[in-house]
């Protein structure tokens, strides 16, 4: 799904990724473990195209990531932010349908429709004409997961999934993602919560300071 | 007598309307354009540095001297005299802009970083996270100072009768030197209080229809 070689990344004289290689498989949950400020976000943030001035390759579906057009690329990467950033003015319909009303494939009664159905998979229909504000960490978490898949990536990127969550929406949300690797979506996190990543591993890149220092391999989820 | 003097302070509060909803409708959209092209993420820093020396100049010299300089220095540039109306709008438009480009850069500025990226990766285009995502949220947070900036600007009108616009303080001022009769100043400022009263109910009804953090 993705391949990225070799990628560095240099920002005020520091070194936030050093030459790293790595590969998200499809239909498998990658997780990138590491001490803050060991890159881990950073590298996420690459391959969901929020930074763009590395070096390096960064292959996705063995094209170059720079190479997708902006419907290509949200149509196959998904982004789950650490504090979610769902937008506080629209309601949680809206926050997912708005997406795919402003891509102008579809009407707004097929957004809308879908939009619910993403909302219903992650129980969270009869919120639909909440706001943001209204709602607890964990359902906001399960909202902008709603609002990546609408866009029906193939792709899913977490950043620090559990940083905001109580243990109860922990577990939930390792059910969800559980629920999402039956689809076929492939996901990849970042994180430093050892026992959700205990609990939801199955391929593991331990990072330091910008670079890959070990792989775990064949973690059973 | 004082029918007719009723009829010249309606007509002189017609004017001050004019004036300052004609300087407010040049404020508003020049000075939201203004204000998105110098904030922080404009990606122009020559563009946004020429709207922050626009406001310095303007916040920095007084509304009666720009009045002053439109008046007798647009003849110099388009060849003839100007109505004093339409310098008057024309300038309270024009100091209008400053003040609303501030506020709005201001406000674009406090909205987090991360409502930007989410609307990246949702595939919005920078215009329709502007228009979508941003300015709204940027104008429930500077509502209150556009809503003083109306305000100042009805108040400030009043400085047009200087230069021979009849709006409502050149008439009450006019009409007390013909009649030494000093109430009509109070007629005036009551009028002025009325049209602000209005303007703070109309503006708190909107503060309340773009308050979503509170009466859901």
């Amino acid at each position: 799904m993705i391949k990225a070689t070799n990628l560095s990344l240099h920002q005020s004289g520091r070194t936030l990724l050093d030459a790293i290689s790595f590969t998200i498989p499809a239909g498998r949950i990658t997780a990138f473990v590491g001490s803050s400020g060991a890159g881990k976000t950073t590298l996420l943030r690459c391959c969901a195209h929020l930074i763009t001035n590395y070096t390096g390759t960064l292959l996705l579906s063995n094209r170059p990531l720079a190479d997708y057009t902006t419907q290509e690329r949200v149509h196959t990467v998904g982004f789950v932010f650490q504090h979610f950033n769902l937008f506080p003015h629209l309601t949680v319909l809206e926050n997912c349908s708005a997406p795919l009303l402003l891509s102008g494939t579809l009407s707004r009664e097929k957004a809308v429709e879908q939009a619910l159905l993403q909302l219903t998979l992650v129980g969270m229909e009869s919120y639909a004409h909440r706001y943001p504000h209204q709602l607890s960490g964990g359902q906001q978490q399960r909202v902008a997961i709603a609002r990546a898949l609408a866009l029906k990536p193939s792709l899913l990127l977490f950043d620090e999934p559990t940083s905001a969550l109580d243990p109860e929406s922990t577990e939930h949300f390792a059910s969800v993602l559980k629920q999402l690797l039956q689809q076929g979506i492939t996901i990849a996190y970042a994180s430093h919560d050892m026992q959700f990543i205990t609990a939801t591993r199955d391929r593991v890149y331990l990072m330091e300071q910008g670079k890959i220092v070990d792989l775990q391999e064949g973690l059973s989820f | 007598m004082t029918t007719s003097l009723l009829f010249l302070c309606i007509k002189g509060t017609m004017t001050t309307l004019g004036v300052a909803f004609g300087g407010l409708g040049i404020g508003m959209i020049l000075g939201i354009g203004a204000g998105i092209i110098s904030a922080r993420r404009s990606g122009n820093p020559l563009l946004a540095a020429c709207v922050q020396g626009y406001v310095f100049i303007v916040q920095g010299t007084p509304l009666y001297i720009q009045l002053l300089i439109a008046l007798y220095g647009m003849p110099l540039i388009i060849g003839r005299a100007v109505d004093p109306l339409i310098a008057g709008i024309i300038t309270i438009g024009l100091n209008s802009v400053a003040y609303v480009a501030q506020s709005i850069r201001g406000g674009i500025n406090t909205i987090a970083p991360g409502q930007w990226e989410a609307a990246y990766v949702l595939g919005y285009s920078r215009a329709q996270t502007l228009w979508y995502i941003i300015l709204p949220q940027t104008l429930r947070t500077v509502l209150p100072a556009l809503i003083n900036e109306t305000i100042s600007l009805i108040k400030e009108t009043s400085i047009m009768g200087a230069v021979g616009v009849v709006e409502l303080t050149k008439v009450v001022r006019d009409t007390v030197s013909r009649t030494l009769e000093p109430h009509w100043y109070i007629i005036a400022a009551l009028v002025y209080l009325t049209i602000v009263g209005i303007l703070q109910g109309a503006a708190h009804l909107l503060e309340k229809r773009f308050d979503y953090d509170k009466g859901h």
